[in-house]
């Protein structure tokens, strides 16, 4: 700023007038030392000199105004410049017209200076104005002082008027200059103390001289630290050599505008941008800008470039005539064109004709500042293929904030139209098989309740053809009987028996063959067109009579081990009926029909079994009935004719002395044959007497007193045998028919005396609880058996030893296991070895008590 | 005597002859025999009534519950002593001759001794009730 610079000043400036000051006062000073001065004598200025006629000659010489009152407004002299200077009348100065020259305004003024200096008898200067011979006021500094008599008196004032209206002009002029100087270094001095940049007055050798507060604030140091260092203590090292150079550029009397990097106090290196000059007076002054913001905005700026060129999106920048004026890497991919074949063509070369009416309306929007938003169009390449895009396009505005253009964003969403076809069509399609399934799980349970094949099917048929909507449907089933034998039946829907009854059954040919053989659902526009159709003899396509099929859809039904259960099919009069919809429900229902058709196949099955069952059970118990019968019959009618050969032989014994020695031992033979023959029939009698005697319940005994009974008969071979037989504790209660467990006791213990041993034999009977039942054991110490025979010993009529040894059909463990297995119970050999004896167990369930 | 085996109407026989009284015994070897003999006795034609019957069960043509049946619903032998003489041992047939009146049953003995003497004790004890 060029504080030097004022309007009204007089040429030559401020220094000029100065000077014109200067000067004035020296001659003002020259003047007052030609005063009277105050004091004694004939000195000038005493007040002898007032009166001295060479004086006056003097005063009027002098180009002031000067004059001697002996008090106020008494002047008895005045010069002649007096008069020439106001124009009055020479000599016309009186006591009562001294005011005529002097402006009324300072009278008040000049008076009360007068008393001042009356009262204190001093010196007093003041100013006031003068009217010059042409009329104009002009400012006179006046100064009155007294002179003094020997004895000190005030015996005259002299006073002295100069012309100083120049320079109070002057005066006046610097005043309002200095003035207006000042307020513009206060306005300098507070735009420096506030300005954003910082201000470095550096001196030539590079030491701060001034800084202001911005500085400071800018590095981090008081001032009074900036001012004890030196430009290049703040630049970096590799910076000091271009410093260097740019100090010396500065000679050229040119700003130099550079970017630096300066260290700031706390050690971080602040980027700046320095305009720097030198001053007249050699200093070097620089203004400090940071622009780490600036930085910042230009990488901001570098990033959103960076991310505009990458962005998969294309983005155009356009002005609000529509014209392209960016266009970024992907536009190019999306559209095809380069940035340069479009940048400052119209937006509307990528606008199909049909829509070119969106664009004007878009930039309407723009104009109001608003931003259009996933704006989904459709716009043309440039091979003109379409796209669907999706576009949201923003105003762009300038610093100003007036909008100048807009930015584009534009998406191609081509690929995610169609896959958002797709998934609406996959949720349509979910929806549909979420329906499918809901109605085939309405459906299936109601099938599987179906057990009768016949019924079922039907039912299968019907469901069928309702569900796709067909005017007629047929299932054709294969079914076995019970003989095995494999037919196939059919049953209809929408079409009365009749129509087919005259018709043979579908032959596995052409279109039925991928139904019959399980290979797919064959679904039909018009079948009567389909390729597989009507090409075998003798009809070549339906027979005559058979209902008019054009839509066509034909499942098989097969079970989970993909044997074809039957054939579904399904027609309609019009094309065109079926859809992969009904593909699906018909898929799902052959995939119930087939659960349903083998749940009711197995039942059917199962009741075959069972009724078989039934059947062999009494098959069964009539051959054990015919067993029993027999066994009865045998004992009788095997006994009678037996009874027949002993007592024959018994007669003929009578006269056994008539017989030869030979004939004896013969009848003898005859003899023991038929005793043997009674022991066998009398033992098979009683082995088919072992059975469970009614249905009625079993009484629960004491198998201990059973027991007892069972030893008191077998005293005999008891005692015979001299066995010792011990009973271990209480024996439990079981629910066994009395004679059932007397035959087990009797024989098990009558066997463990029959194969004793020869020294010190005993019998061991005892029973333990188990948990799932009652255990009785009977051991001994007697022979013993070979455990290979453990199963052996059991059957019906077994021996392990010669009937000459001992003496026995081998029926007694046959018998016990009989009657075991009558109680659901069951009997083992424990542990036997040859000659170590053996063990045999028998056990029977715990039976609830009644 | 109405037995079928020669064997046992022989034993009976013996066993009959031991006995201390005098008799006239008639043996017929089937059931149908027998009903004709009745028929005859009731007719009258000749034939007496029986002081005892020695009846077997297991008979050919006609079985023995068939002619205690009919003894007992004749009219001139309804009251004559009946003794089965069996090898039978069956309930039913049990319970059939008890029914129609049965005056004494015994099984058939395998035992020959057996045989004669049971015999022998049962026909005098019958004919100690009735001289006649």
């Amino acid at each position: 700023m060029d504080v030097s610079a004022f309007a009204s000043a007089p040429e030559g400036g401020v220094d000029a007038l100065q000077k014109r000051i200067t000067d004035l006062e020296a001659e003002v000073l020259d003047l007052r030392r030609q005063l009277p001065v105050e004091g004694h004598g004939s000195a000038p200025g005493t007040a002898q000199a007032a009166r001295d006629p060479h004086w006056h000659m003097l005063a009027n010489a002098m180009p002031h105004i000067v004059w001697v009152a002996p008090s106020f407004g008494a002047i008895d002299f005045i010069n002649d410049h007096w008069y020439r200077y106001t124009g009055l009348p020479p000599g016309s100065m009186s006591q009562d017209n001294w005011t005529a020259a002097l402006h009324p305004d300072d009278l008040p003024a000049i008076a009360a200076m007068w008393d001042r200096a009356l009262a204190t008898g001093g010196e007093v200067t003041f100013e006031y104005r003068v009217r010059r011979a042409d009329g104009a006021w002009r400012w006179h500094q006046g100064v009155h002082r007294p002179v003094r008599n020997a004895e000190s008196t005030i015996e005259n004032w002299v006073g002295v008027a100069f012309d100083i209206h120049d320079r109070k002009l002057a005066e006046t002029a610097l005043r309002d200059a200095e003035e207006r100087d000042r307020a513009a270094n206060q306005a300098l001095q507070l735009l420096i103390d506030h300005a954003p940049d910082g201000l470095f007055v550096a001196d030539a050798s590079g030491r701060y001289v001034s800084v202001n507060p911005a500085a400071g604030a800018l590095l981090g140091y008081s001032r009074a630290e900036l001012l004890e260092m030196r430009v290049q203590d703040l630049v970096r090292p590799e910076d000091l050599e271009r410093q260097a150079q740019t100090i010396a550029k500065l000679a050229d009397g040119n700003i130099q505008v550079s970017e630096w990097e300066l260290r700031s106090k706390s050690g971080e290196w602040i980027p700046v941008e320095i305009t720097a000059k030198l001053l007249p007076d050699g200093r070097m002054q620089a203004f400090v800008r940071d622009i780490r913001e600036r930085r910042r905005l230009q990488s901001a700026a570098l990033h959103l470039a960076a991310i505009v060129e990458s962005s998969d999106d294309a983005i155009i920048s356009k002005d609000l005539n529509g014209v392209i004026t960016s266009w970024n890497q992907s536009a190019e991919r999306v559209f095809g064109y380069t940035a340069g074949e479009v940048t400052g063509k119209h937006i509307s070369i990528l606008i199909p004709p049909d829509r070119l009416a969106e664009e004007p309306e878009i930039l309407r929007r723009l104009q109001l500042g608003e931003r259009v938003d996933h704006f989904e169009t459709i716009r043309r390449r440039k091979d003109g293929t379409l796209l669907n895009i999706s576009l949201t396009i923003s105003p762009v505005r300038d610093s100003t904030g007036r909008i100048v253009g807009a930015s584009k964003i534009a998406r191609d969403i081509t690929e995610w139209k169609q896959a958002a076809a797709e998934r609406t069509a996959a949720h349509r399609r979910e929806q549909e098989a979420r329906q499918t399934a809901e109605l085939l799980n309405r459906i299936g349970p109601a099938l599987a309740s179906e057990l009768s094949l016949d019924r079922l099917a039907q039912y299968i048929t019907d469901i069928a053809t309702e569900l796709v909507g067909a005017e007629f449907g047929a299932f054709f089933h294969n079914l076995v009987n019970e003989n095995g034998e494999s037919y196939t039946l059919y049953t209809l829907s929408g079409v009365p028996r009749e129509a087919f009854a005259h018709l043979s059954m579908p032959r596995i040919t052409g279109v039925f063959a991928p139904t019959f053989r399980g290979e797919g659902i064959v679904l039909s526009e018009d079948i009567t067109q389909d390729p597989r159709y009507g090409h075998n003899p003798p009809h070549h396509g339906m027979p005559k009579g058979h209902v008019p099929v054009r839509s066509y859809l034909a499942a098989p039904v097969q079970s989970r081990s993909q044997e074809v259960l039957g054939g579904l099919f399904l027609g309609h009069s019009q094309p065109g009926r079926f859809s992969e919809r009904h593909v699906a429900l018909l898929s799902g229902l052959a995939a119930q029909a087939a659960i349903a058709l083998d749940n009711a196949r197995l039942f059917e099955q199962s009741q075959w079994a069972q009724e078989e069952l039934e059947r062999s059970n009494r098959d069964l118990r009539r051959a054990n009935q015919d067993l029993e019968t027999f066994a009865y019959s045998a004992s009788h009618d095997l006994q009678e004719p037996l009874r027949m050969i002993s007592i024959s032989a018994q007669l003929l014994a009578r006269d056994a002395g008539k017989l030869s020695e030979n004939s004896r031992n013969f009848l003898n033979g005859i003899e023991e044959g038929a005793g043997r023959m009674q022991t066998l029939i009398e033992d098979l009698l009683s082995y088919t007497r072992a059975t469970r005697q009614g249905d009625g319940p079993v009484p629960r005994l004491d198998s201990g007193v059973v027991l007892e009974r069972v030893l008191q008969q077998l005293r005999p071979a008891i005692e015979e045998s001299a066995a010792r037989v011990v009973v271990d504790g209480p024996l439990p209660q079981i629910a066994i028919h009395e004679v059932h467990l007397t035959q087990l006791f009797q024989n098990l213990i009558s066997n463990a005396l029959k194969y004793r041993s020869a020294e010190d034999p005993y019998v061991h009977i005892s029973a333990l609880e188990r948990e799932n039942g009652n255990v009785f054991s009977v051991s001994d110490n007697g022979l013993g058996i070979d455990f290979r025979f453990a199963d052996q010993i059991f059957g019906l009529f077994k021996r392990l030893h010669t009937r000459a040894e001992y003496p026995g059909s081998g029926i007694g463990l046959a018998i016990c296991k009989r009657i075991v297995e009558q109680y659901g119970g069951r009997i083992w050999l424990d542990r036997s070895a040859p000659g170590d004896g053996s063990v045999f167990s028998f056990s029977f369930p715990i039976e609830p008590k009644a | 005597m109405v037995e079928d085996s020669p064997t046992d109407a022989y034993v009976i026989g013996e066993a009959l002859s031991a006995c201390p009284f005098s008799y006239e015994l008639m043996v017929l070897t089937d059931g149908d025999a027998a009903l004709t003999l009745l028929q005859r006795v009731e007719d009258e034609e000749g034939p007496p009534v029986p002081g005892l019957v020695l009846l077997d069960l297991n008979l050919p043509k006609v079985s023995g519950i068939a002619v205690l049946a009919a003894l007992r619903a004749s009219r001139r032998c309804a009251d004559a002593p009946v003794v089965v003489v069996t090898s039978s041992d069956s309930a039913s047939d049990m319970k059939a001759i008890f029914d129609l009146g049965v005056t004494a049953y015994f099984r058939k003995p395998h035992n020959l001794e057996a045989f004669m003497t049971l015999s022998k004790v049962i026909v005098e004890a019958l004919h100690k009730q009735n001289p006649d």
